[in-house]
């Protein structure tokens, strides 16, 4: 009795546990975001970014050529991405004749982008 | 391995338990995997409808008679596209349209408040994907068919010279100047605007004919003028009007005058003096004209091409 007990919890457990790893793999997969237009002036990269997946996409960090630089947004937006677009400023990074862009999500998904202003 | 299920035969409840959990553990695992395998073929019917999404944007102009930018999408793939912005440089405005697979259609929006040389135009769909095309209205740049002809085309031209003669086509090489009466002369060419954006005749444009090494120049003028209902014109009542600029739409033909200006005068009227030798009788008889224009809207730099044309006897027997 008590075996079967332990057998039905233990199998509670893991389809809990499967299910929150597939809801993540989901997450993950799901994610998807379009960069419509990136525009460098001086030392402000001001890009323009729709989320376009399945699930929301919230970013984590922006990273201008292997560093990871200050991220703002405009007044009423956050971190997670609209789905209508969205303005994103980037600051902090090192001026150059080329910038590879990645917008990384909290699930560790890269959005690389690559400009020469 | 025998050991395990000689146990089991005699412990019941644990080979109930062990068949409960084998089950379950199937169970969660087919549930996994069919979620993941369902869920990664939607995001794989999703990546499959971004890449079969195909279109076309062309007839991109701007037209400064409304201020609008025209342009075209034709759907060329096989799904249905919607669109959702458009960006010219760096302003992004809204934009709804849904094309399903074939279908095309000519938009305008008022999308500049300042219409600049050249910008940089993007269509955006909800899927992601876009087309971005350049902008350039100077001929230079025009597509090579534009380059070869030129940005106009001369279908026809034909001299009329006026007062006391009937409004009727005179055929370059039969023309002849009459002694008395004649007060103008007026040369018409048809001329045809061959590229996609819309251009502005200005009044600098003028003929000569190269048999005449010297003046006069004929300029562009709004014709002659008649009383209306008459057929025949007299001294007094025929009129060449100041031209100023006009207007040629992509693909519109239109009628240009060149009026023959009096020497050492800002007239028209030549009296009776005009010289027979200004305009070519014979076959051969070659004209030039050189047409100034503005692309409207763009800039205030002046465009100039030059036509040239041959006046030949199509009826070798007269």
């Amino acid at each position: 009795m008590i075996l079967i007990g332990v057998t039905i919890v233990l199998g509670i457990a893991m389809m809990a546990f499967s299910q929150y790893t597939i809801n993540g793999q989901h997450k993950q997969m799901g994610e998807n975001l379009t960069i419509e237009k990136v525009q460098v002036t001086g030392t402000t990269i001001k890009a323009y970014v729709r989320s376009i997946g399945d699930s929301a996409f919230t970013l984590s960090y922006v990273n201008v050529n292997g560093k990871t630089c200050t991220v703002s947004f405009e007044s009423g937006y956050t971190a997670q991405i609209s789905a209508n677009g969205q303005n994103v400023t980037i600051t902090g990074f090192a001026v150059s004749s080329n910038y590879l862009i990645q917008f990384v999500s909290t699930s560790y998904r890269a959005f690389p982008i690559q400009v020469k202003p | 391995m025998k050991a395990p299920f000689s146990k089991l035969r005699r412990n019941r409840k644990g080979g109930v338990s062990v068949v409960i959990a084998t089950i379950m553990a199937v169970f969660v695992l087919m549930m996994a995997v069919s979620q993941i395998y369902l869920y990664q073929n939607t995001l794989t019917s999703q990546t499959q409808s971004t890449l079969a999404e195909k279109f076309t944007l062309t007839n991109l102009f701007v037209n400064t008679t409304d201020s609008k930018t025209y342009f075209t999408l034709t759907n060329t793939g096989t799904v249905e596209i919607e669109f959702i912005a458009i960006w010219v440089n760096y302003s992004r405005t809204p934009f709804k349209e849904l094309l399903n697979p074939t279908e095309a259609n000519m938009t305008g929006l008022n999308l500049k408040t300042v219409i600049n040389d050249t910008f940089t135009f993007q269509v955006e769909t909800s899927r992601g994907n876009r087309i971005i095309q350049t902008y350039s209205p100077l001929p230079e740049n025009a597509p090579p068919d534009v380059q070869a002809t030129g940005v106009f085309k001369m279908s026809w031209f034909y001299c009329q010279y006026t007062s006391s003669k009937q409004r009727t086509k005179s055929d370059l090489l039969n023309l002849s100047i009459a002694t008395s009466g004649d007060k103008y002369v007026v040369v018409y060419l048809q001329l045809t605007n061959n590229w996609i954006y819309p251009t502005t005749i200005k009044a600098q444009s003028f003929l000569t004919f190269l048999i005449y090494s010297t003046d006069p120049e004929f300029y562009v003028v709004n014709g002659a003028t008649y009383p209306s209902g008459t057929t025949t014109c007299t001294d007094t009542n025929t009129k060449l009007t100041q031209f100023t600029e006009i207007v040629v739409q992509p693909q519109q033909t239109i009628t240009l005058a060149f009026g023959a200006q009096a020497p050492s005068s800002t007239t028209w009227n030549w009296g009776s003096s005009f010289p027979s030798s200004v305009i070519g009788t014979g076959e051969g008889a070659n004209m030039l004209v050189s047409v100034f224009y503005t692309l409207n809207g763009y800039s205030a730099k002046t465009f100039g091409e030059t036509l040239t044309a041959q006046a030949v006897r199509l009826n070798s027997g007269s």
